[in-house]
């Protein structure tokens, strides 16, 4: 990911994830747990996102971290150990649906029955932001596994377009693509949840024009909320902001 | 650019496509069709509406969650993990402990071997089981995170953030698993009787632990099976030895598991409670 392993100040009294893991090759029982725990939310998040049955995603996400654990020695220092760790995931929910669709001749069943219950992140949650949720979790069921994975990497969890090619091991313009697609088969999805756009409508104008779009969407767009980034470094309580944990 | 497919055209009416709209939004569209779909846009509310909407989804996204992470997920992970970490000891210290190279435990075939079973039922009941078996683990694995207190001063200062999880997670499960252990028991399918029983061997539920027990007959610390001896008051509690005090379903029926012989080649049998007729043979191999 963007940030380097260790060296930095959030690394004082705290193990950082690459000698964790390099304590775990070396046979310490305890150690790759422990970068499980540090971890397995933001992974969660993105299987379950990626996948869209609960039970898929925790299937997948149990035969990565299996895999990861086997496979530790194989770690290459080039990459954060995040990084490394989402791309096993990934790869796992990308073989799962890719099976699952060759399984099944029809493309993406309607599956609402499995959706879980509205997810509230705050106590301010209407009835109405569930409803927006369930809509925007449905939509995104309907893209192909790709354009979901970038999507969920990009838009929902707020990974950089760099971060994400690195887990889907692709070119970053290949990843601005799927979001880029992914989102305009999304909007219409939408209907009636898709967004009024963040500018009222007496200033699009003729003014206005695109031509002042000189940066990408995905870097002027961050999203709003103030998420967990992956980093090698253990995040310390103040700067932790979880939004699944409640 | 990297496999990058052409966008949808403009239609008839020269209305940018959506397609266009997003690649131009995402710095992707190539420079001509950018010029033209701008100056489209300048004159055009409808597009640049439109525009507008693409501009928003990110935000819309990231404000939607996706469901957390289950505690009986989380607990599943962390028994998955800590069963590898004993696997992989196991092997470190005997790498020929008598048993077949390929007949090694491996964490894939303890826990999700359900595909043979009567996979619904199973594996409703293993969710809670392995639960349970996790809180456990926790407790030796990560001491610090359940109690509050012990463990290293470096892993409680290295992860303060993470221990609230953990210990958020355990308070979670255990009245989750208390609750459903109760209320199912393990349906086994009685052709893959053998299967089942090492599963919930390999699954850590005490009950089924004892199995392997050097006094199979001594009353288990049950986490499950739960009063087998007075939930099976016509079962074979009395009459037959090695009776376990664990209760599985077989083909549906409620029974009680007794054991025998060696661990290696152990003899598992299940009475029904209601008729005391044994329902099922196994020899299953529970050294593990």
């Amino acid at each position: 990911m963007t940030r380097r392993d260790g060296g930095g100040p959030a690394d004082v009294g705290a193990t950082d994830d690459r000698t964790l893991l390099s304590r775990h090759v070396a046979g310490d029982p305890d150690a790759f747990g422990l970068l499980v725990r540090r971890h397995r939310d933001r992974l969660w998040a993105v299987a379950i996102g990626t996948l869209r049955d609960p039970e898929e995603a925790a299937d997948a996400l149990q035969d990565a971290l299996v895999s990861a654990f086997r496979r530790a020695d194989t770690f290459r220092g080039d990459a954060a150990v995040t990084t490394w760790l989402h791309r096993i995931v990934v790869n796992a929910c990308l073989d799962r649906a890719r099976r699952r669709s060759v399984r099944r001749a029809e493309p993406l069943p309607d599956d609402d029955d499995q959706l879980p219950p509205p997810l509230t992140d705050s106590v301010e949650s209407s009835a109405e932001d569930g409803a927006r949720q369930q809509a925007v979790l449905k939509a995104l069921r309907q893209l192909p596994v790709e354009q979901r994975a970038a999507l969920v990497l990009v838009d929902m969890e707020g990974y950089s377009m760099a971060e994400a090619a690195d887990v889907l091991g692709c070119p970053p313009g290949t990843v601005k693509s799927r979001c880029s697609r992914g989102r305009a088969r999304l909007l219409p999805l939408l209907g009636a949840w898709a967004p009024r756009g963040p500018r009222p409508a007496a200033e699009v104008s003729p003014d206005s024009g695109v031509g002042t779009v000189t940066e990408p969407l995905s870097t002027r767009m961050r999203p709003s909320r103030d998420r967990s980034r992956p980093s090698d470094n253990p995040p310390g309580p103040p700067t932790r902001p979880d939004p699944t944990r409640r | 650019m990297p496999d990058y497919r052409e966008p949808a055209a403009a239609d008839e009416a020269g209305h940018a496509s959506v397609e266009q709209l997003a690649d131009l939004l995402e710095g992707e569209l190539p420079v001509g069709q950018a010029e033209t779909v701008t100056a489209h846009m300048s004159a055009c509310p409808r597009c640049a509406a439109l525009r507008d909407q693409l501009g928003a989804l990110p935000q819309l996204l990231s404000a939607t969650s996706v469901p957390p992470l289950p505690p009986a997920v989380a607990a599943r992970l962390d028994a998955v993990v800590a069963a590898e970490s004993a696997r992989r000891a196991a092997g470190a210290r005997q790498p020929d402990t008598g048993r077949q190279g390929d007949e090694q435990p491996d964490v894939e075939t303890v826990l999700v071997p359900l595909s043979r079973l009567r996979r619904d039922r199973v594996r409703h009941w293993l969710a809670g089981a392995v639960t349970a078996a996790a809180v456990v683990l926790a407790i030796s694995v990560v001491p610090d995170l359940v109690g509050g207190v012990g463990g290293s001063a470096d892993e409680a200062a290295s992860s303060g953030a993470d221990a609230g999880g953990l210990s958020d997670g355990a308070r979670g499960a255990a009245p989750e698993a208390a609750g459903s252990l109760q209320q199912t028991t393990p349906d086994l399918d009685s052709d893959e009787f053998a299967a089942g029983v090492e599963l919930l061997h390999d699954s850590g539920a005490q009950a089924y632990r004892a199995l392997s027990g050097s006094r199979p007959d001594a009353p288990a610390a049950t986490d499950h099976g739960l009063g087998a001896r007075s939930a099976c008051t016509t079962g074979p509690s009395d009459s037959v030895p090695g009776t376990v005090d664990a209760l599985v379903r077989v083909d549906g029926e409620l029974a009680q598991l007794a054991a025998s012989g060696p661990v290696a080649k152990r003899r598992v049998e299940a009475y029904s409670c209601r008729t005391g007729n044994r329902l099922a043979t196994a020899d299953v191999d529970l050294t593990r």
